[in-house]
């Protein structure tokens, strides 16, 4: 099929495939997948300055997709993910703007790329550690799979700050929390998108597991209803200069709508610490890419 | 619900898989394949039309493939088949 806008030609079914991958994988996790679909696509043929902007098109179609059927699930906090889209937002915006600022002071790639490795190890040797405590709590102390958390002192400690205005998400079964607390998180994986050129769907989602104590599979739903923002003002920015091509997009998001649609649905086959421990790869496979591209780069130079 | 056997859970599967094939096919055919010349005029003549049609164009696709797919699922059971069994293999629930 030929693609005018990207001028390139590709054959529409691995298009279709690496959308159905990264959309089963988006679905279940509450990831935009980004990381995995950009290499992917430019294996495919993509054009290297279609890449990015195609997949935040599709992106945005694919959590739509995908927090609609977690919201018909019960999976989605809309104001948890509101208070967090304000922070996110700001957080990219700065994140950007620390990028420009450090561009001058040379070897900026390797310093970024080597701090998102070293964070997205330390996220995934965490997650796979308290997810495999909090299954072998299920199966010594008996009690309740969906409220299995191997790492509680933290989000307990958040939610005790007292700093108003004080908020209550019920949804996601939190009483009272202070909206800094929500903003500052929203605002912190922010900062590391937009400063790291990437969605901070894996860094988020355990955030708001560990740090806000939101229960798993709502912070998979809200993390997609967040996505659907992000990735949607990412789409407007990156058209705007050119660098999308809907087309394309639009064909990826037949397979992704697709694999969305299972991926949310399988969330409700498993309990919360198995979703955190799958999860637990994702950083990992992020992190070695990040790696590759790290090291072609200086093989390049 | 009775576990099945291996090969009835992948072909199962593969009926599911054959009748989304068919579905995208039809889709692309009727569809995908007749906006290329539109978009390319726009992606040509004004940026800022082709960025808002684009997300606009992304939800529209968004909405009706939910739909569809919630369609597929539900009513006719496509769940109760392999994708569902499947899950039920690994369920923890």
């Amino acid at each position: 099929m030929y693609f005018p806008i990207a001028d390139v030609t590709i054959n529409p079914i691995l298009l279709i495939s690496v959308g159905f991958l990264v959309g089963i994988l988006g679905g279940f996790f509450g990831v935009g997948g980004g990381f995995l679909a950009g290499p992917m696509m430019f294996w495919t043929g993509v054009p290297m300055n279609f890449v990015v902007g195609t997949d935040m098109a599709h992106m945005t179609g694919k959590s739509i997709v995908a927090a609609r059927r977690h919201r018909s699930l019960g999976h989605v906090d809309l104001k948890l993910g509101l208070f967090m889209v304000l922070g996110t937002i700001v957080g990219v915006e700065i994140g950007a703007r620390i990028i420009e600022a450090l561009q001058d002071s040379g070897a900026i790639d390797i310093t970024i790329g080597i701090t998102y490795i070293i964070i997205l190890v330390c996220i995934s040797i965490f997650t796979a550690w308290e997810s495999i405590r909090a299954i072998q709590m299920v199966r010594t102390d008996q009690i309740d799979v969906q409220d299995a958390i191997g790492f509680k002192g933290l989000a307990k400690r958040i939610q005790a700050v007292n700093i108003p205005p004080m908020v209550s998400f019920p949804v996601s079964g939190i009483e009272y929390i202070s909206i800094w607390m929500v903003l500052g998180v929203g605002f912190f994986t922010g900062v590391l998108a937009g400063s790291l050129g990437v969605g901070g769907g894996f860094i988020r989602m355990p955030m708001m597991v560990y740090i806000l104590g939101i229960p798993t599979h709502v912070a998979v739903g809200t993390d997609l209803f967040e996505i659907v923002f992000s990735s949607g003002f990412g789409t407007i920015t990156h058209a705007l200069k050119g660098n999308v091509d809907i087309l394309m997009a639009l064909v990826m998001q037949t397979g992704a709508a697709i694999g969305a649609q299972i991926g949310a649905n399988a969330t409700r086959f498993f309990a919360g610490p198995k979703i955190r421990l799958a999860f637990s790869v994702l950083p990992i496979i992020g992190a070695a890419l990040v790696g590759l591209r790290l090291l072609s780069s200086g093989m390049m130079h | 619900m009775k576990k099945l056997e291996p090969h009835v859970l992948i072909r199962n599967l593969m009926i599911e898989i054959i009748i989304y094939s068919i579905l995208i096919f039809g889709y692309y055919l009727i569809v995908l394949r007749w906006l290329d010349d539109w978009l390319m005029s726009i992606f040509q003549s004004n940026l800022v039309v082709y960025a808002v049609t684009g997300l606009g164009l992304i939800v529209i696709q968004a909405a009706l493939l939910d739909f569809v797919t919630s369609f597929l699922m539900r009513y006719i059971k496509l769940d109760q088949f392999g994708i569902r069994r499947l899950l039920d293999v690994f369920s923890d629930r």
